[in-house]
């Protein structure tokens, strides 16, 4: 947002501070200021301050709120404009207007009547008041009701009250219908857009744009001025769905506080009736849920606790009432009533923010390494897993990569093995790569293409990463490592001797090396059953530990003078069969774990026993079965049983479990 | 000398030989063109038809028995003399510079940042890519109508429960429901939102979030925190300013910038003008984004902290073109010059 340094000093008579000054100030408070440039020259000279405002600082989008904060921060006195006053604007010669509201997408609604003006040419200063913020001057009706906006931050819109037909009606939209907004531009309307419209076609979109239909022009005698405020959902679902930005809907969408638009709106009658003329012949109110000042309780020793700094009581309390905040009781624990437009404001902690931030960031001053609490580590150990392999396998001449997890559709078909299928994303960045990858290893040979078409002789590459698959409805994703060597004949060799495998043993050898590095004993291989596409079917393996399937290692069906092979391994399951942990991640549903005690004769009547057991648990249901404690007594041993659910709540769960266990 | 007293001799010959230079004696002695061996067959022409029927098989036989002799008798003096000596030279053997593996630089950076915030007493964890809307957004206090929930924003899976996590900051709301406090944690990892890719800009970001729950913590302890990060990438030097910022899942917000490292803060085309860089988002963690995860936020406190480190890791590595991080010709540069990394 561009602020008038001009403005801000009518609104701030005795403000010493130059721009860059403000601007710094204003930075600290939360509203960074990213440019400050001179406009005008010396016919009227200024400096605009441009400024991001906060998302939830709904009461900054003019630059009034903005001298508030000013005003705040050096204790100033706030010289409001004259006429912007609270209450309803008088009326000179009463006449009922034909306005309906027929959506609860409106919180309020103000329109006036203004009949016999004279629109025309602005005045010099308002023309260069806008020209300096990068508005342009359209006439004089127009350009009051920017200035409006810009100043107060409530967009106002002016419709030609010869040109509206029978009345106003602000609905949502029902049908598709084509709109030409004033500067020309056709929008489709396709249905459930908030409009104000006249009964039979749509005068403007709700807080973006007006149709040219009503749009006042020079020739404009009499107006219906409205300001309103609506669900800034709405608001900017709207925009996003036409794709229409627009400085009114940048306000609108946000939670600006309905209260202050007859402040707004007695501001833009004066200006209106002082520079165009005209009478008040009617005002329209609808106000669907009026609030009052908002109290929060508030320990006024919040601030210190949570800035670690000493913020005593009284400057608390200074800070808050130069914010427009009332606060009464007595002792540390007060009720502070907020002003109305603080939209942002809920909790004692956003109050505690508003002392912290006024009182200054810069305060805190932060010299040494922190002495946090001591916690617990609770680091996974498939990452200490993934750091073992990274050093191993660098450590063997391997380079890492990463690639890029979406795929197309062509890359995982060419890896798939079993009956897990691809995840597909629904609103893909492009249209050529809507998968999840299944696999780490197209990605790999993605990166070994390149390197042939460098002319590298060797890759050797690796990577961790996660694979994602969808199987009976369920989302999954697990880390995994996968692992390529090429060697290419007639290519160049680098440099340096390389002494890497360029066989499927050496490989399979150096492979075997670093997985028994990391604690993998136990190592066989299979022949793989299914093998995906990619594979040289006589040489594709499981990767065996126990009965257990970490992966496969595989040899490239490619017709090229040189060899290419590969392996991946799951990190997720080798993590639980080293760390005995659980394996896979759930990610829809959480984990319930149950423990049942069972007295049995000795560890060959507990195989028969959880073999009859898994009958009866509902298997999709079920995310683990384990013995995980034993106990001698005089009647058996005891096992403690533990059962890992998963697709329940607790109290489902814990229905079955009972039913099972007794 | 019949067949059997010369199979004798030569074994006794071989028996006491002990070098390749003995063995060609021997081989002169009994196989060169004047030798022994050769002597045998030299009178077959002059016997009948009938007698060479019978003499010349059993020539033949000696003949070969002599040679097995010989050549037994050879391999094992050569793999003696060899077991002794050299086998080739420094190319032959391959003993020249070895290949040297490299880790990517992200995961340099990441392991850098680890290492300092290990020392600092924390944990690392990751959590789920595929993530639900409840973690990215509703436990993190994003209201549902936030611009960030589009889809114009985030990738859906099945709008608009399932999408690919747009903030580390899931991870954080995981920890929060997973374990019971106090715990401090960073979380290192993917993140990704609904872009264009070009040069400067992708749809995947990788992210570097941390956040701590305690029974007392506060600002300054954030502040502390990030200065000692910031002083550990950047060094001593380093001038941080911490200002007010908004964030959903923080209450109070803060935005720490560092000087500009190009113009010291005056102002130049690196920082657009404004004299410093904003390095991360962080703040106190917002009490809804505690009581959403059943932790009550009058016993615990916590701060949360993220930066983004693809910018900050092409600028160390001098990368120009953010696609190159994530499969493009990365792992090359390793090979045409080492000082990369």
């Amino acid at each position: 947002m561009k602020v008038s340094f001009n403005q801000l000093k009518q609104l701030l008579p005795e403000l010493k501070a130059s721009p860059k000054e403000v601007g710094e100030v204003l930075t600290r408070l939360g509203f960074l200021a990213d440019g400050l440039e001179e406009k005008g020259g010396f016919r009227r000279h200024d400096t605009i301050i441009s400024l991001e405002v906060r998302q939830n600082r709904a009461d900054c989008l003019g630059v009034i709120g903005i001298a508030k904060e000013l005003a705040a921060y050096y204790g100033l006195r706030l010289n409001e404009p004259a006429g912007f006053a609270s209450g309803l604007p008088s009326v000179e010669q009463p006449s009922a207007l034909n306005i309906k509201v027929r959506s609860d997408d409106v919180r309020r609604v103000l329109a006036v009547k203004i009949e016999n003006l004279t629109n025309g040419s602005s005045p010099e200063w308002l023309k260069d008041y806008l020209e300096n913020l990068g508005v342009n001057s359209v006439n004089l009706l127009v350009d009051i009701s920017n200035y409006i906006m810009l100043t107060t931050g409530y967009p106002p819109h002016l419709f030609d009250a010869d040109k509206i037909g029978t009345g106003l009606v602000w609905e949502n939209n029902r049908e598709k219908i084509a709109m030409e907004t004033f500067d020309g531009t056709q929008v489709n309307l396709l249905g459930g857009e908030l409009v104000i419209s006249n009964g039979k076609e749509p005068l403007a979109l709700a807080g973006l744009i007006g149709a040219k239909t009503a749009g006042v022009t020079l020739e404009t005698k009499n107006i219906i001025a409205e300001i309103a405020n609506y669900n800034p959902s709405q608001i900017r679902s709207d925009s996003r769905k036409l794709r229409i930005f627009t400085e009114a809907g940048s306000r609108l969408d946000k939670n600006i506080s309905p209260s202050g638009i007859d402040k707004a709106m007695n501001l833009m009658i004066r200006q209106i009736t002082e520079l165009a003329g005209g009478v008040i012949k009617g005002v329209y109110g609808h106000y669907s849920e009026p609030v009052g000042p908002i109290t929060i309780p508030f320990d006024l020793n919040l601030p210190t606790r949570i800035a670690g700094i000493p913020i005593d009581e009284a400057t608390a309390v200074e800070i808050l009432n130069r914010l427009g905040c009332e606060i009464t009781g007595e002792g540390s624990n007060r009720l502070v009533s907020l002003p109305m437009e603080r939209t942002d404001l809920t909790l004692a902690e956003d109050l505690a923010e508003e002392v912290i931030r006024l009182y200054g960031y810069e305060k805190i001053v932060a010299t040494k390494t922190p002495a946090l609490d001591f916690t617990p580590d609770i680091t996974p150990p498939v990452i200490v897993l993934a750091e073992a392999l990274r050093d191993r396998l660098v450590a063997l001449g391997f380079d890492e990569i990463l690639s890029c997890p979406l795929v197309k559709n062509e890359d995982n078909d060419s890896v798939k093995t079993g009956t897990a299928t691809a995840i597909t994303t629904q609103n893909p960045i492009n249209e050529g790569y809507p998968q999840l990858r299944l696999s780490l290893i197209p990605g790999l040979i993605n990166q070994r293409d390149e390197f042939w078409k460098l002319n590298v002789a060797y890759a050797t590459l690796f990577e961790i990463g996660k694979v994602f698959a969808q199987e009976r409805g369920r989302y999954e994703e697990q880390e995994s490592l996968a692992v390529l060597v090429n060697w290419r004949q007639g290519a160049s060799a680098p440099e340096e001797t390389v002494l890497l495998p360029t066989t499927f043993r050496e490989f399979r050898a150096t492979f075997e090396k670093v997985l028994r590095s990391i604690g993998l004993d136990e190592l066989s291989y299979t022949e793989a059953t299914i093998t995906p596409g990619l594979a040289l079917p006589k040489n594709c393996f499981q990767i065996m530990t126990g009965r257990d399937s970490l992966g496969l290692i595989y040899k490239l069906k490619e017709n090229q003078a040189g060899a290419t092979y590969v392996a991946q391994i799951n990190l997720t399951k080798l993590v639980g069969l080293i760390y005995k942990e659980p394996a896979a991640t759930e990610l829809e549903t959480k984990l319930v774990s149950l423990d049942a005690n069972v007295i049995l004769k000795g560890l060959a009547e507990l195989d028969g026993y959880l073999a009859r057991l898994s009958g009866q648990l509902p298997e999709d249901n079920i995310w683990s079965l384990n013995a995980i404690d034993q106990f001698k007594t005089s009647d058996g041993i005891r096992y403690t049983l533990r059962v890992v659910y998963h697709g329940l709540s607790d109290q489902e769960a814990k229905t079955k479990h009972a039913k099972i266990f007794g | 000398m019949s067949s059997q007293e010369l199979l004798d001799q030569l074994k006794e010959k071989l028996t006491a030989a002990e070098s390749s230079a003995d063995l060609e004696d021997i081989w002169r002695d009994f196989f060169g063109k004047a030798g022994k061996i050769k002597l045998l067959s030299k009178d077959l022409a002059t016997l009948s038809e009938n007698e060479r029927r019978t003499k010349g098989p059993e020539i033949k036989q000696t003949q070969n028995q002599a040679k097995t002799l010989f050549e037994s008798k050879q391999a094992a003096i050569t793999a003696a003399e060899k077991s002794g000596t050299a086998e080739g030279t420094i190319e032959e053997i391959g003993l020249g510079k070895p290949k040297v593996g490299h880790l990517h630089p992200l995961t340099r950076t990441v392991r850098e940042m680890n290492q300092l915030f290990t020392r600092l007493g924390f944990s690392v964890v990751e959590g789920p890519e595929l993530e639900t809307d409840e973690f990215c957004f509703r436990r993190l206090n994003v209201p549902k109508d936030h611009p960030a929930r589009d889809m114009q924003d985030t990738i859906y899976i099945k709008e608009p429960d399932l999408l690919l996590r747009t903030q580390t900051s899931s991870v954080e709301a995981r920890v929060l429901e997973q374990y019971e406090p106090p715990f401090k944690v960073v979380v290192p990892g993917r993140v990704y939102r609904n872009e264009k890719v070009n040069k400067s800009n992708h749809f995947i970001f990788h992210h570097y979030q941390g956040f701590a729950v305690l029974e007392k913590t506060s600002l300054k302890e954030l502040f502390e925190v990030l200065t000692t990060l910031f002083k550990f990438m950047y060094g001593d030097k380093v001038k941080i300013r911490f200002r007010n910022k908004y964030y959903p899942e923080v209450e109070p917000g803060v935005g720490p910038d560092m000087e500009c490292f190009s113009c010291h803060g005056v102002g130049c085309p690196v920082c657009k003008g404004v004299g410093w860089i904003e390095m991360a988002g962080a703040g106190m963690i917002h009490p809804n984004v505690l009581k959403a995860a059943g932790i009550d936020p009058k016993k615990w406190m916590g701060f949360a902290f993220g930066l983004g480190l693809d910018r900050l890791v092409m600028a160390k590595y001098n990368i120009t073109d953010i696609r190159t991080l994530l499969g493009g010709t990365l792992a090359y540069k390793y090979y045409q010059d080492e000082s990369f990394l």
